[in-house]
């Protein structure tokens, strides 16, 4: 009887310990080992058939990743960033680590050699015949190359000039930076507060309206203050034009899609994809030269995957990979022998943006060290609040 | 304690002691002290970590005086988040009233269900369902354009209009439900009496409802206001350069300034100063936490 009573106690108690709240800490400390478990497991996961790459948005489809995976059997996993600086900071916050491959713009790969987050490329394992010998030549002048060691192979490289609607802002060879603050364009232009700032900079540069010259912003304090001083200016008095600012990809796609902007100072991809959605939108130089970066990969210090990493960066050098990586994103691949595997349309986008002595005057973006980037985001931040 | 442990028995008491220490000190605790403290030291790069410049030092509070724009901002921020609250009041405020004293038992299940169904969708695509409306080629402009009240389209997102309605949208439920507790413990003879006596409509709900449902109206107006505050999403998608948000001030220091230990001081002060006015703000309406607590 006693042992009976007992134990529909027990049974009483257990009941009533089994509340909702018992459940409720008992998830959170399963989410809790959830959430801690990838520490430990990523240990045993370490150089198994599989390469981790830190890559911009909208860079690698399924199509791109399943081709990688067939050729050479290892598994790509990809996770996008939207900048340049997030990049960078999300890479802050894990210490470097997490990844084997990152993919800055050249000019911001100092950033991290500044951090010690790089390794130098064996260039024996690079296929650098392969690339053309101005982008190799080129990234080693602004950046990719410290100290004589390689810490970057080239991809692909793009630019950022004048998207337009062709219809309502048609646009010829020979239109500036300066055209976006056209009147009949009030409310309807879209640009990137930063480079927005530059574009504007180039724009007076070309006229003699600078108190130094531009490039010298990139390596002079005292000059940098001087010109942007003069550009916010500018740009404060013809804000009103803006009809919205983009930072992302994705942000100036909604520009032109649903917030009726018909010109922009942006980038060849964004040309691109609003064009493959049917738009009628034309990408052209600016008479001042359109801005042009170059991507490619680096190398973690604290890669777990490091020949996998390498063969992630071949691949992107095959000419018919490299074609269609770059067609997808209209920008123009590194690869030798690429020009022969692209598509008509892709042709047609490069010559019509760049007739002329377009090409010759191409701006390749400065080294930008890091106190730049924080006086640059100064200016940005008064200008997006004027 | 004692009490908890006749009730759950030692093994549990335990676990459960445990697993709430464990939820408070290392999810709460610790990253708000490893917070705090990079927010009183310089930016450094790691070779000068733990050198002779890695100081203790107020220099990333100054920054915010100093700086008239973040200043500004985290002023309109302060402002425009108590119109938030301001507007989320009054719109659940007769929502609450009908669903607690004047709907029909059958009908209040429905209403439930009707508030509901909308949060069983993501807020993040919730604002994008706004965008979408908002946007200068959307629907909205489309309607107004038909009916002829406008010539041409309007931009409207991008607006503090559009941060504040979006907001309000996000938010409703966090009003909704706290007054609706309230308001529903208020028994209905009192509004009954009331009439009889002869009050007016306003005035029963002055004197009578709107006194008995304070530290509901407190608790919804309290999370909605740390809510509003602290949101990224909505301003981010819906907001534009005439609505910056300070959390947008503090991601940008973070992700695109580089420099953490500023933007780990801005959070600082945003947590301080929220919880200062909260604080304020009950002094004022004479709402005792242990009453909101109820």
């Amino acid at each position: 009887m006693t042992t009976e009573r007992d134990s529909s106690r027990e049974t009483q108690r257990a009941a009533k310990a089994f509340t909702r709240r018992t459940v409720l800490r008992a998830g959170a400390a399963a989410g809790a080992i959830a959430a801690a478990g990838p520490w430990y497991v990523r240990n045993a996961l370490a150089s198994s058939g599989e390469v981790r790459i830190f890559a911009w948005a909208g860079y690698f489809s399924d199509e791109i990743l399943a081709q990688f995976q067939k050729d050479t059997g290892i598994k790509p996993v990809y996770v996008p960033f939207a900048t340049n600086d997030e990049q960078l900071n999300q890479l802050r916050a894990s210490g470097g680590e997490g990844f084997d491959i990152i993919m800055p713009t050249v000019d911001r790969v100092p950033n991290y050699l500044e951090l010690g987050y790089l390794q130098p490329l064996d260039e024996k394992k690079v296929q650098m015949d392969r690339i053309l010998p101005s982008a190799i030549q080129g990234s080693a002048e602004t950046g990719g190359v410290a100290e004589g060691r390689r810490y970057f192979a080239p991809t692909h490289w793009g630019t950022e000039a004048i998207a337009f609607d062709r219809k309502k802002a048609p646009l010829k060879y020979g239109a500036s930076f300066g055209d976006l603050w056209k009147p009949e364009y009030a409310g309807k232009v879209t640009l990137r507060g930063h480079s927005g700032l530059a574009g504007i900079g180039r724009w007076l540069e070309a006229q003699g309206k600078l108190p130094q010259p531009f490039r010298k912003a990139f390596t002079d304090e005292a000059a940098m203050r001087a010109n942007w001083d003069e550009i916010l200016k500018v740009a404060i008095a013809n804000k009103k034009s803006v009809g919205q600012f983009w930072s992302s990809a994705n942000e100036a796609l909604g520009a032109f899609q649903a917030n009726g902007c018909v010109i922009g100072q942006n980038w060849d991809e964004t040309a691109v994809a609003l064009r493959d959605q049917g738009l009628d939108i034309g990408y052209i130089a600016p008479a001042e030269g359109a801005f042009a970066w170059m991507e490619g990969y680096c190398l973690l210090n604290k890669a777990r995957n490091v020949e996998q990493a390498y063969a992630w960066i071949n691949h992107f050098l095959k000419p018919q990979v490299g074609a269609t990586f770059a067609a997808s994103k209209g920008t123009n691949a590194v690869a030798l022998g690429a020009e022969q595997h692209l598509p008509e349309k892709a042709k047609t986008f490069f010559a019509e943006a760049f007739p002329g002595d377009a090409l010759q005057k191409l701006w390749w973006w400065p080294v930008q060290p890091s106190w730049y980037v924080s006086l640059r985001n100064e200016y940005t931040d008064k200008y997006l609040a004027a | 304690m004692r009490a908890a442990l006749r009730h759950y028995g030692p093994v549990l008491t335990a676990a459960i002691t445990a697993l709430t220490a464990f939820w408070i000190v290392v999810l709460i605790v610790l990253p708000q002290l490893l917070m705090v403290d990079f927010s009183f030291r310089p930016m450094l790069p790691p070779s000068k970590l733990g050198g002779p410049e890695d100081v203790h030092t107020l220099r990333n509070y100054a920054t915010l005086w100093g700086n008239t724009v973040h200043r500004g901002i985290f002023l309109q921020t302060i402002w425009a988040s108590a119109l938030v609250t301001l507007s989320t009041l009054a719109v659940c405020y007769p929502v609450a009233f009908y669903m607690a004293q004047v709907a029909p038992r059958r009908r209040l299940a429905t209403l439930m269900l009707l508030l509901v169904i909308p949060f069983w969708i993501n807020e993040l695509l919730r604002t994008f369902a706004w965008y979408v409306i908002l946007a200068y080629n959307g629907p909205l402009n489309a309607v107004l354009m038909t009916l002829g009240l406008i010539d041409e389209p309007q931009r409207w997102l991008g607006t503090p209009g559009a941060v504040i309605l979006g907001m309000v949208y996000v938010y409703v439920l966090f009003m909704v439900f706290p007054i609706y507790n309230a308001i529903e413990t208020l028994d209905r003879a009192q509004i009954e009496a009331a009439r009889d006596l002869g009050a007016s409509w306003p005035r029963i709900h002055w004197r009578v409802v709107v006194p008995h449902a304070r530290p509901g109206i407190a608790v919804g107006c309290v999370m909605t206001f740390m809510l509003a505050a602290g949101s990224y999403a909505v301003p981010a998608i819906l907001g534009g350069p005439s609505s910056r948000w300070f959390t947008e001030i503090i991601y940008n220091w973070f992700f695109e300034g580089g420099n953490w230990n500023q933007g780990a001081a801005y959070a600082f002060i945003l947590l301080v100063l929220c919880v200062g006015f909260i604080l304020l703000m009950m002094r004022l309406f004479r709402v005792g936490i242990g009453e909101m607590a109820k």
